[in-house]
């Protein structure tokens, strides 16, 4: 267990390595969150970079709180302006990119057979195209709440908004799912398969 | 907001309650009320049916693995400006570096372009000379010499200069150069007059007269050269004459020479105290872009004057071709030669720039 807030003063007094130990332990959060809002892998690892440099920069302005929070804003905030520039030079159809066929976590896990493997690259390309749908503050709070597991109260702090704001997000984002994926049923695995008592 | 219309606004439960639920945010209450709107109405227990299932999916997402680590090295937070404690800011030179590394590629295809269009520019007025030069069936008019031009002041549109070799008397003593710009003026006017008369008779007379005898030792020789002293190429388009037009022509304007002659002849008294220099130029520039006019417009109105005029140009305009096909090609090599400087100057920058751009490649590559 790391002293954060020990890490964060030295940091904040120009001690690069004690940061460096910070971003250790953040930065599967920060790239989880980073590839489900932004599609790719190297759009995710792009975001997650500038993150981290930003995060060290603007240390100063750190309060205290919690520094979780405050590190998935700055991400939250670079995957934003980082499809924003790929919305104004976009070099390919966006929503391609929002499905990334040579990710690494297509790589066999050898504890798992192969059809399972296959089941789970399906679903796992069936989430991300469904996410992908969704407009990016949407995005986020989805992916903050159901993918990562984070309370309302600290959406909220990230996204820098109330928790109303939060739920009725949460809320407009998973009816927008529903419908994703009740669209493409026959290729979720039939426990999830929202058919049976879900009004069409 | 949802309505259920089998169960009534007693169930009325909206997909935030109902998605708030799922994650256990409500407050007791509101528990309570989605609870028995499930329990009571199938519709809203299909929806929370729907939204769990949707959230269960979403909580089987597999973590994507993290492909680096993203720790920050020295160099990286310093050349984004950041501050690192006990590291050294990078020197003015290696900031410099940094900087120009993105720009230079772009820089050098800049220069490059820009030789490009130098290379161009010297290159194109010649050829377009070359080509004015050469054109088939027209009497170009070449430039006049440098010298001329600039006594001639601003160029106007196109000048005839009407040339008088006009040998004065005895007793008038060696012509001055006032007089001499007085016969030039006269001379002028004189052709001006040529042009209409042919203009007005243009009927053939029965047989040329040879040059006069009695004014052969008054004048040796009247020539007109027509002189464009503009960029652009007089041409005067005239059809073929006949043997029978040519001697016609060539005695009117023969006739009117004579007049000419003795018109200058017949003004030796003392003329008023001559102008300044410049303001005669101005008045033999002027009457000569008179005659240029009227000498075209006879020509293009007047077929029959034609052939007189051009008994005297196809040697003049021979002459003038050839001997002004060297000024012009000088005239037209001169921004080729303004430009070498520039080209030379731009060929060494751009290679000076193609060699920073290699070893900008170099650094960064290590």
């Amino acid at each position: 267990m790391i002293d954060e807030q020990k890490l964060v003063a030295a940091a904040q007094g120009g001690d690069l390595p004690a940061f460096n130990q910070l971003v250790l332990h953040y930065q599967g959060l920060a790239y989880n969150v980073a590839y489900r809002v932004m599609g790719t892998q190297d759009g995710a690892a792009d975001a997650t970079q500038d993150a981290f440099l930003k995060a060290y920069k603007g240390l100063h302005s750190f309060r205290g709180g919690h520094f979780k929070s405050w590190l998935l804003r700055i991400v939250t905030n670079t995957c934003y302006d980082h499809l924003r520039a790929l919305k104004r030079r976009p070099t390919t159809d966006l929503e391609d990119l929002l499905v990334d066929p040579d990710h690494s976590w297509r790589v066999l896990d050898p504890a798992e057979g192969p059809a399972e493997h296959a089941e789970r690259l399906e679903l796992g390309d069936l989430l991300q195209w469904a996410i992908a749908q969704l407009p990016p503050d949407q995005r986020a709070v989805v992916v903050l709440s159901d993918i990562q597991g984070l309370s309302y109260e600290e959406i909220s702090e990230v996204m820098d908004t109330s928790l109303g704001t939060v739920k009725s997000r949460l809320s407009r984002a998973r009816a927008k799912l529903r419908h994703s994926l009740q669209a493409r049923q026959e290729l979720l695995p039939p426990q999830y398969r929202l058919t049976d008592g879900f009004p069409s | 907001m949802t309505f259920s219309p089998h169960s009534g606004a007693r169930f009325e439960i909206s997909d935030e309650l109902l998605s708030a639920y799922v994650d256990g945010q409500v407050t007791a209450a509101e528990r309570q009320r989605v609870e028995e709107a499930v329990a009571a109405a199938p519709e809203v227990a299909q929806r929370l049916h729907g939204l769990q299932m949707t959230v269960a999916l979403l909580r089987q997402a597999s973590p994507a693995p993290v492909p680096r680590a993203f720790v920050l090295s020295e160099q990286q937070v310093l050349a984004s400006g950041g501050r690192v404690a006990g590291a050294r800011a990078p020197s003015f030179f290696t900031r410099l570096l940094d900087a120009l590394t993105p720009i230079m590629p772009l820089a050098t295809a800049a220069v490059a372009a820009v030789l490009v269009l130098a290379v161009g520019l010297a290159t194109w007025p010649r050829q377009n000379v070359y080509e004015l030069a050469s054109a088939p069936q027209e009497i170009a008019l070449a430039p006049a010499p440098a010298g001329e031009m600039e006594r001639a002041g601003p160029p106007p549109q196109a000048t005839v200069v009407v040339e008088m070799a006009v040998e004065a008397a005895p007793a008038d003593g060696p012509a001055t150069p006032a007089e001499d710009q007085e016969a030039a003026v006269a001379g002028g006017e004189a052709v001006t007059e040529t042009a209409m008369a042919a203009m007005a008779a243009p009927e053939p007379i029965p047989t040329p007269t040879p040059a006069p005898a009695e004014g052969e030792g008054e004048e040796r020789a009247i020539q007109s050269r027509v002189i464009e002293e503009s960029p652009t190429t007089l041409r005067v388009f005239a059809p073929t004459p006949t043997p029978a037009e040519e001697q016609d022509a060539a005695m009117a304007a023969q006739e009117a020479i004579t007049e000419t002659a003795m018109a200058a002849k017949a003004a030796p008294e003392p003329t008023p105290p001559p102008p300044p220099a410049s303001v005669e130029e101005e008045n033999a520039a002027v009457a000569a872009e008179e005659g240029i006019t009227e000498t075209a417009m006879a020509a293009q109105i007047a077929p029959e004057t034609a052939p007189a005029a051009e008994e005297n140009l196809p040697a003049l305009t021979e002459e003038d071709a050839a001997g002004a096909a060297q000024p012009a090609a000088e005239e037209d090599a001169r921004p080729a030669a303004r430009l070498r400087p520039l080209i030379y100057g731009l060929v060494g920058l751009l290679a000076l720039m193609m060699a920073t751009t290699l070893l900008l490649r170099r650094r960064s590559a290590r």
